[in-house]
């Protein structure tokens, strides 16, 4: 029993592992300009198809499939930041909401057109297939991989926020916008780049989630409700938050599934319908960036 | 006793921003509120709209404590306040912000039936109000394409269309230039004189014209409270205000 | 000063003559389009649908990707008594409504409380949670199979629903022209006023004592009876209810719809509804993807281009003529 439930929730850890990775873009660009972009996992689910094609079509290994697909996102999802959201960063949420569902839409049609619209996997190498023994759990290599990548994320991040120029200007300017740019920050350099690094890392966590989760073009819409329950719960703009929200989540879901598999996918609408009701304001506001 | 307040507390973090405030304004009061920046005085009129909570302390309006009640309850039982800064309705016309505030303080802003008199009633209501004030001529403006000075008139507008017991005027004449300030001035003077009014004011000229009574605030607490006579002598209020060149 | 009042609210509530040619139109396409009438049925299904999506989203400023609930809760009612044998269609269809009412006012406090990210989220989450709902009880529901078996008695008893939907396109015509009365005359009551004040600026419209959460609550309930009574008409005339009805895409379809015609209009759902169900149609040979990513396209630019859509720039460019044709007179 007590075995059973370390692996569920080791299998959790690691899923929440994954949703850590394909939020936090999103978390620091709602608290950053105040931003709903409903198309962050879109851009997640990008890095999971360029993943499959740098490996099958390409025939790179793992590692730099990988690589090719944080970088190629991360460029896609600049070029979306300067080309189409920033005209709508001072609009209304309802202009917000539009336009990043219309890009939800063309970003899951032009998948389907190119890819398919079946489900597609790819083959992990071997030195992160099968288990390793922990005393008397045997843990899934691949899921402890994922839990370590997101530690050593959550480290890099608040590190980067508080130690370089780049993280002072992006807190500079999540705290309080017009005051930054006064003082000379670049504020729209900052979006810019925080959009980069956020589309980046959510490239990550979606190609490393197509061993865990599959891969199909429904994948950015099925998941954004997981975010953006990450992010409400976790407090826009923070990083430690949104780590440990998406360590509960992903904990909830996988025990849901393994303890109540009647229910479903239920459960973390109900947990969401929960906190909200209890908490309409979440955890922590959402904060503006005006 | 209109408006009353005792031991009134709020603090934000380790920072104390209203500490131990005790204010009463009877019928036909017209009492200022002044103090230097940062003193304190619009989170004063917050709590006591209701807009934040209080730490601890009692407000009553007319006797009844109203500690804990949503800012429209409040405004229901006849406590208004006006903003510091235009919080207006930018796409509506005064006419129609004006009449729907009277339909509210009728209890009928939100019924699916009204009779149609009513609504023009309300309306009729609503111009009287507007002329008062001197808006007739912007009825029908679209309240975001009017004047500074203009808006800050609607704002008042609004308020006497709730039909007010107390009035908390934040700040009225806040970024109106001189030569519109006379219109404010008469619509000032023209308020009901049964109505209890709490002025909170910078404009030294505008609060000794106005006031029969003055409280000072500074950092959080009451320093003096008095006559405009016993306040302009008082040497305390004096060596706060030292260097604002007003007193 | 006395006929003041009455005078003005006589010019708000008056019918435009632009008005009055749109729903001759909807009563002419009967006899001009008699091939075309199921999908004109759908189009007026769709424009209730659309209206009532304009209360809750152009009039009380409430963002919700999540309004196809109350559209499947009534399509999944009114067939659910058309398949057990309740077959009389005018209660059917006051059913469909009810029960998404009943639905709404379950939820209108956490809908119409807390701020627009967290409205946004339980709206969506609501509208997945219900979709998941009908998925898992195929037994209730039909599951991806779709509701079949559903018989509707022909309206009073004489007018059969028949395959080229001349009834059907009268009956849909005429509830919504029912609500869309309701509707408009409840925007230019005080009531409408309120929306906008709460929409325009919560704080200022709880400092004039408007209650904010009963004035939503009240659109919401009434929205959502709205496009549950959409729903039952949608069941009634095709006889079968699929679970897109309750789809995210429904929801997402709507918005489009009514952004694309212009919101707080009234006609906006309408004519949005109108342009996009007859494009669909049109385009349905085409590949799905091709559909969904015009479609995306055309929200974005619509968004990014068109304040006020459709109707609003017949309004203005309607203006701009009439200025020019006084301009040519001596």
């Amino acid at each position: 029993m007590l075995v059973q439930a370390l692996v569920v929730l080791m299998d959790g850890l690691a899923y929440g592992a994954l949703l850590f990775m394909m939020s936090v873009g999103l978390s620091i660009t709602l608290g950053l300009m105040g931003f709903v972009n409903l198309a962050h996992m879109a851009i997640a689910m990008l890095g999971g198809y360029v993943m499959v094609t740098a490996m099958e079509q390409l025939g790179l290994s793992f590692l730099a499939a990988l690589g090719t697909a944080v970088v190629a996102v991360g460029v896609i999802g600049v070029i979306l930041e300067r080309g189409l959201f920033r005209f709508v960063y001072g609009a209304p949420p309802l202009a917000q909401v539009l336009l990043t569902v219309g890009t939800l839409f063309m970003l899951g049609a032009a998948v389907t057109y190119l890819w398919g619209p079946g489900l597609l996997s790819v083959q992990i190498p071997d030195w992160l297939n099968g288990r390793l023994s922990l005393g008397p759990v045997g843990v899934s290599r691949y899921r402890l991989f994922l839990l370590l990548l997101g530690l050593a994320i959550l480290g890099l991040l608040v590190v980067g926020m508080e130690r370089t120029r780049f993280g002072a200007m992006v807190r500079a300017s999540v705290d309080n916008q017009e005051v930054a740019r006064s003082l000379g920050i670049p504020v729209d350099r900052v979006f810019m780049g925080t959009f980069a690094l956020g589309s980046a890392l959510s490239a990550l966590g979606g190609a490393l989630s197509v061993q865990a989760m599959g891969l199909d073009p429904g994948f950015g819409l099925k998941y954004l409700v997981l975010a953006l329950l990450v992010v409400v719960l976790g407090g826009a703009g923070s990083i430690t938050g949104t780590f440990l929200a998406s360590m509960l989540i992903g904990i909830t879901m996988i025990a849901g599934a393994y303890y109540i598999p009647w229910a479903g996918a239920f459960i973390i609408y109900l947990v969401m319908i929960a906190v909200l009701t209890f908490r309409p304001m979440g955890l922590r506001a959402a904060r503006g960036g005006h | 006793m209109m408006l009353e307040t005792r031991g009134l507390c709020r603090s934000f973090g380790a920072l104390a921003v209203t500490r131990n405030v005790s204010l009463s304004l009877g019928r036909g009061a017209r009492h200022a509120l002044i103090g230097p920046n940062g003193a304190g005085k619009s989170t004063l009129v917050n709590l006591l709209a209701g807009l934040l909570r209080e730490d601890s302390g009692e407000i009553y309006l007319e006797g009844e404590r109203i500690n804990g009640l949503p800012v429209h309850e409040r405004v229901r039982r006849g406590l208004v306040r006006t903003f510091q800064v235009n919080s207006l309705f930018s796409e509506l016309t005064p006419l129609d912000a004006v009449a729907l505030a009277l339909c509210q303080a009728q209890g009928r802003a939100l019924s699916f039936v009204n009779a149609r008199r009513v609504h023009a009633e309300a309306v009729d209501e609503a111009a009287s109000i507007l002329e008062q004030v001197g808006l007739l001529d912007q009825a029908h403006a679209v309240t975001r394409h009017m004047a500074y000075g203009h808006q800050r008139l609607l704002e008042i507008a609004l308020a006497l269309a709730c039909r007010p017991k107390v009035l908390l005027l934040d700040e009225p004449a806040a970024g109106v230039p001189a030569a519109e300030s006379r219109r404010l001035f008469n619509a000032l003077d023209e308020l009901p004189e049964t109505l209890a009014i709490l002025l909170i004011e910078h404009d030294m000229k505008l609060v000794f014209r106005f006031a029969k009574r003055i409280s000072v605030l500074a950092e959080g607490a009451l320093l003096a409270e008095g006559t405009p006579e016993e306040i302009a002598n008082d040497p305390r209020v004096r060596a706060t205000y030292l260097g604002s060149g007003h007193v | 000063m006395d006929r003041f009042g009455e005078a003005y609210l006589r010019t708000q509530r008056r019918w435009h003559w632009a008005e009055a040619c749109f729903w001759i139109a909807v009563a002419a396409a009967w006899f001009v389009f008699p091939d075309n009438l199921v999908l004109g049925t759908q189009i007026l299904i769709a424009a209730l649908f659309a209206l009532s999506l304009d209360l809750v989203m152009g009039y009380a400023g409430i963002v919700t990707l999540g309004h196809a609930a109350f559209f499947g809760i009534g399509a999944y009612a009114a067939g659910k008594l058309g398949q057990q044998g309740w077959s009389e269609p005018f209660t059917g269809l006051l059913l469909g409504g009810l029960a998404a009412a009943v639905v709404a006012v379950a939820t209108a406090r956490l809908v119409c409380r807390g701020h627009d990210l967290s409205r946004l989220m339980v709206t969506l989450g609501l509208g997945m949670l219900l979709f998941e709902l009908a998925n898992k009880a195929s037994e209730w529901t039909g599951g991806l199979d779709g509701m079949l078996d559903i018989e509707i008695a022909p309206l009073f008893g004489v007018f059969e629903f028949d395959m080229a939907g001349r009834v059907g396109y009268v009956y849909c015509a005429v509830v919504l022209f029912a609500w869309f009365l309701l509707a408009r005359h409840l925007v230019r009551q005080p009531f409408g006023l309120s929306l906008h004040a709460v929409r325009l600026n919560p704080i200022r419209a709880r400092a004039i004592g408007l209650d904010t959460a009963a004035a939503l609550s009240r659109i919401y309930v009434l929205s959502a009876m709205m496009a549950g009574t959409a729903g039952a008409l949608l069941a009634q005339t095709n006889q079968y209810v699929a679970l897109d009805v309750l789809s995210f895409q429904r929801s997402a379809d709507v918005a489009t719809m009514l952004i694309i015609g212009g919101l707080g209009q009234l006609y906006g759902g309408l004519v949005g509804a109108g342009g996009f169900v007859v494009t669909q149609d049109a385009l349905s040979g085409l590949n799905p993807e091709y559909w969904q990513f015009w479609l995306g396209l055309v929200l974005v630019l619509v968004v990014l281009f068109v304040r006020g859509g459709v109707v609003e720039l017949l309004r203005v460019g309607y203006r701009r003529a009439l200025v020019q044709v006084r301009r040519g007179r001596p």
